[in-house]
């Protein structure tokens, strides 16, 4: 059917639309087109005054509803490269501006331009529910998006690809990606998720087993798909920051030599994302996203190089400022006598570290586990909480750690609901019973304050008398 | 065939991070974009950032003309951040102009380093996901534009950090950033009664975070119009209760002061303090320009590397909606779940 | 709605051949859709699964967590990966006349 739009010259947002036979038999619309065709109007979405454009299209009627399943009485599908010359009013108004543009580089690929512009235009997405692909031994790493608009594409599968450690590319390998991209697929490339992995876009699925084969001849391996440990991220660590308290590179391929199976073949109640900071700044928003967050710690007091401090804070540095926005107040700055930290407020959170030159973190190390992160789950945002606030890394296979988080991922799978992240499983079962189960001795480091409220549990074995290790420190106070 | 891991250190590391590895004594920003990191060795590592586009979704083309790039100024090699910008690591300090002029060629603005803008991340939303509620890459893209100058010099009083999520998954991050844009559905779910019977009905109600699918009958359910907060649970678990939403329903909430570092206040999830603007594309008019008020409130009366959230933390609540002049509405007062009585307030403590 | 004919019964099926009412299901099913998932010839331990995995959701309307199809089979994981080299929660519970598994969130 024809349709005529009516849209804003300037960035092409279409204010009315018509089907043109409806037009020509209903004289209150045509009232009306006429109306806002020969008049001045603001439009709605970037407020620009003046006449309106008029669009003329044929159009196919929308089908409504998820993909028509029948595809074999249906017509062949249309193949999106006709698409891709229509018109595109409300892309081409998200171009040519000082900021990259997604739609630009959306334009050069086999991407259906028409699922993007038809849902800026509509303001719905055009994607639909479901889909599935079946790749006989990859478990993990291949995803289905189908589509509500089979007018316009059938859908499409996207391969997760692990990223590299420290998400460095060699431009040799990344040209070689692109050439797969290119042969296989919508040549449109999601560089960086933000789980960590590198997406290669709209394959067909008679090219997801050729795609795999060579991207894993290539040296890079897919999962991170299903219910499974997630692809982990790691912060830039030592390769390239004078902070790292742990070599979180080394740490994550590690990782990857030993839950290998874990991250590809999914098992768990939910997903798992693992997150891996080196120091408090923790740059991978490990605390908010994370359900196993590994922070790099330390234990003593920064260290400080006088004379370094005393040759920043000549060349202008602000160590007032520095001192007053310490948050535990640890700071003191005296010239000629040099900084100075109270080792009881300090709270080691690296914010000296990162602005003066010449303090650096402590030398006692090590990693504090948390657990739980997460950003919606089944009862909204919460952050991570401790588990284990201080454990020793020790490459190459950071046994000690590793051997943690095995613990806890066991229990989470053993007693976890379907469906339940382990924020919520935590949120249903208690911090104290989690401890319990996990084996960790209570410290103070692990509450941000005691229980206001008194009702404990006790088991009775714990209220008779002839126990002999009583959990109540009450003993000890007598001696 | 899958099964061979990650690659090796070796085979991914420029040589300039080979030889410096683990001995990176300290940093400091020389300029807008540029970080320069002294070694141990004496080395020193120039490393030049740039925005890419929304979601670092780009074309082979693009990405080819960015492995040109590495190729001649940085050893071959270029990374990722976490914030989806591009860095060319070990730049010979001489080149750094010349690399930028290169940049801005391709249309990759450098910046967002120090007490900046940081780049913009946000997920797929209408590109490519059946959940979005609208579509952060446009609204990044709009308000990325919108806040350039912040991206390219670092006279901010802090970082800032904006992140966009279609819907309330949160797969891009909003609830993360300084301020967050999340778009939120405001419909019911539908229930395709057709479709009830391939569905795992005990899990979809188990996923409702409110119980507000009850059983009605054998194999039959029902949504509590009253209960049903919109989140898309039951959308996702099964597709007799997709799509969610609809183009008036749908619309984008903003959320700010979420942080992850330790440093200042400590982590802290991000609070709602725009329950609903409506979807307005191409350019989202009234999200750019919530985003500007509460940008140039925090400007105009933070203090020195005082994030968003640790600005609002000293003046208080009553203070920003004061200088931000946004309407405090109910949807804002947290009335879900057992923390509810946590954020009402107890103490009177009040700043008039 | 398409259908699908195995061993000469009609079957509704959605869009990426998962049976659609489960009460239907029989051998013929899981037979019939073995080679797309890329098994040659099912085992007396692939029905061991099948069976289970169908009687669990004919008796709980859900699929079972993958350590309790692993602890009730007696299969560890690497066992049902090599039996159904889609997954558990993808070949096996297609053929078992299982709803389609959720999306990636």
């Amino acid at each position: 059917m024809e349709k005529i739009k009516l849209c804003c010259a300037k960035c092409g947002f279409t204010v009315e639309e018509y089907v043109a036979d409806e037009l020509a038999a209903d004289s209150r619309k045509l009232k009306r087109y006429k109306y806002l065709k020969n008049k001045s109007s603001i439009c709605p979405s970037c407020l620009a005054s003046g006449r309106l454009n008029e669009l003329r299209a044929i159009e196919e009627a929308v089908v409504g509803g998820a993909a028509q399943p029948d595809a074999k009485s249906s017509a062949a599908p249309v193949g999106h490269a006709e698409y891709a010359a229509g018109e595109t009013p409300m892309m081409d108004a998200l171009a040519g501006r000082e900021w990259p543009s997604h739609t630009t580089e959306l334009k050069q690929t086999g991407y259906p331009v028409q699922m993007y512009e038809q849902a800026l235009q509509q303001r719905r997405t055009q994607w639909g529910y479901g889909g599935y692909v079946s790749l006989p031994g990859v478990a993990s790493g291949v995803l289905v998006r189908s589509s509500a608009r089979p007018d316009i594409t059938k859908g499409s599968n996207f391969l997760r690809i692990m990223d590299p450690c420290g998400n460095f590319f060699s431009a040799d390998a990344m040209r070689k990606l692109c050439d797969i991209a290119d042969k296989y697929a919508y040549g449109l490339l999601h560089l960086l998720s933000t789980g960590g992995d590198l997406e290669m876009l709209g394959i067909p699925t008679e090219n997801l087993k050729p795609a795999v084969e060579e991207i894993t001849a290539l040296g890079f391996d897919i999962g991170s798909t299903g219910d499974d440990y997630r692809t982990s991220e790691e912060c830039i660590g030592p390769a390239k920051c004078d902070l790292a308290l742990y070599d979180t590179l080394g740490f994550r391929y590690a990782w990857y030599r030993r839950f290998l199976d874990d991250v590809q073949y999914p098992r768990f109640p939910h997903k798992i994302k693992s997150k891996f900071a080196g120091c408090p700044n923790d740059c991978v928003r490990g605390c908010q996203k994370a359900d196993i967050f590994v922070c790099g710690v330390f234990r003593d007091s920064p260290r400080i190089d006088q004379p370094k401090v005393a040759e920043w804070v000549e060349g202008g540095g602000n160590i007032t400022l520095i001192c007053s926005r310490c948050p535990g107040r640890a700071l003191h700055w005296e010239p000629g006598r040099g900084l100075s930290i109270d080792a009881d407020s300090c709270m080691h959170c690296m914010y000296c570290s990162n602005k003066i030159s010449g303090v650096r973190p402590g030398v006692d190390r090590g990693v504090s586990i948390l657990v739980g992160g997460k950003l919606r789950g089944k009862y909204g945002p919460t952050l991570s909480k401790v588990l284990v606030p201080f454990l020793k890394a020790e490459p190459p296979d950071y046994k000690e750690v590793f051997d943690c988080i095995e613990r806890v991922t066991e229990i989470y799978d053993e007693h976890a609901r379907k469906k339940e992240r382990m924020g919520d499983f935590l949120l249903r079962i208690g911090m104290d019973e989690f401890y319990k189960l996990t084996g960790i001795t209570p410290t103070p480091h692990l509450v941000s304050q005691p229980r206001t409220n008194l009702f404990c549990h006790w088991d009775a074995e714990e209220v008779r008398p002839s126990h002999k290790e009583s959990p109540c420190p009450e003993s000890e106070y007598r001696r | 065939m899958p099964g061979i891991g990650i690659p090796t250190l070796e085979a991914s590391l420029p040589p300039i991070v080979k030889r410096n590895y683990g001995k990176w004594i300290s940093h400091e920003h020389p300029r807008p974009g540029v970080i320069k990191h002294d070694s141990e060795t004496g080395e020193a590592c120039y490393t030049v950032r740039a925005a890419m586009p929304p979601n670092a979704r780009v074309s082979t083309a693009t990405v080819r003309k960015l492995c040109a790039v590495a190729d001649e100024f940085a050893e071959g090699f270029f990374r990722i951040t976490q914030r989806n910008s591009i860095e060319y690591v070990g730049v010979p300090p001489g080149r750094i102009d010349e690399l930028i002029a290169r940049l801005a060629a391709l249309g990759l603005p450098v910046g967002g380093t120090n007490r900046s803008l940081h780049n913009t991340t946000c997920c797929t939303g209408y590109m490519h996901c059946h959940l979005a509620a609208t579509d952060p890459a446009a609204i990044m893209q709009n308000v990325s534009a919108m806040l350039l100058r912040e991206y390219q010099t670092d006279t901010l009083p802090a970082k800032l950090k904006i992140s966009g999520s279609g819907c309330i998954n949160n797969c891009g991050e909003g609830s993360c950033a300084d301020i967050g844009i999340v778009g939120v559905h405001r419909d019911l779910p539908p229930i395709h009664v057709e479709k009830l019977k391939g569905c795992e009905l005990p899990l979809v109600i188990s996923v409702c975070p409110v119980g507000a699918i009850r059983p009605k009958g054998p194999g039959m359910v029902e949504i509590d119009p009253k209960r049903c907060i919109h989140c898309p649970a039951c959308s996702v678990a099964c597709g007799a209760f997709a799509p969610i939403g609809s183009a008036d329903g749908d619309g984008v909430a903003i959320v700010v002061g979420g942080k992850s570092s330790n440093t200042g206040d400590g982590p802290a999830i991000a609070k709602l303090v725009i329950p609903y603007l409506p979807n307005n594309p191409p350019h989202w008019p009234e999200v750019t320009k919530a985003v500007k008020t509460i940008v140039d409130a925090w400007v105009a009366n933070a203090r020195l590397d005082e994030r968003l959230g640790e600005w609002i933390n000293r003046i208080g609540w009553e203070r920003f909606f004061q200088r931000t002049g946004l309407p405090m509405s109910l949807k804002l007062v947290d009335g879900y779940d057992a923390r509810a009585l946590e954020y009402a307030r107890s103490n009177v403590r009040f700043r008039w | 709605m398409p259908t699908i004919t195995l061993s000469g019964r009609q079957f509704e099926v959605d869009e990426d051949g998962f049976i659609q009412d489960p009460a239907q299901w029989d051998d013929a099913v899981a037979n019939g859709l073995a080679a797309g998932e890329g098994i040659t010839a099912l085992t007396e331990d692939h029905w061991k699964v099948i069976r289970y995995l169908h009687s669990y959701y004919t008796e709980f309307g859900s699929a079972p967590m993958i350590r309790k199809l692993c602890k009730e089979t007696g299969f560890n994981l690497k066992t049902i990966y090599q039996l159904f080299p889609t997954g558990p929660a993808k070949g096996a519970c297609k053929l078992a006349g299982l709803p389609k598994p959720t999306g990636c969130v």
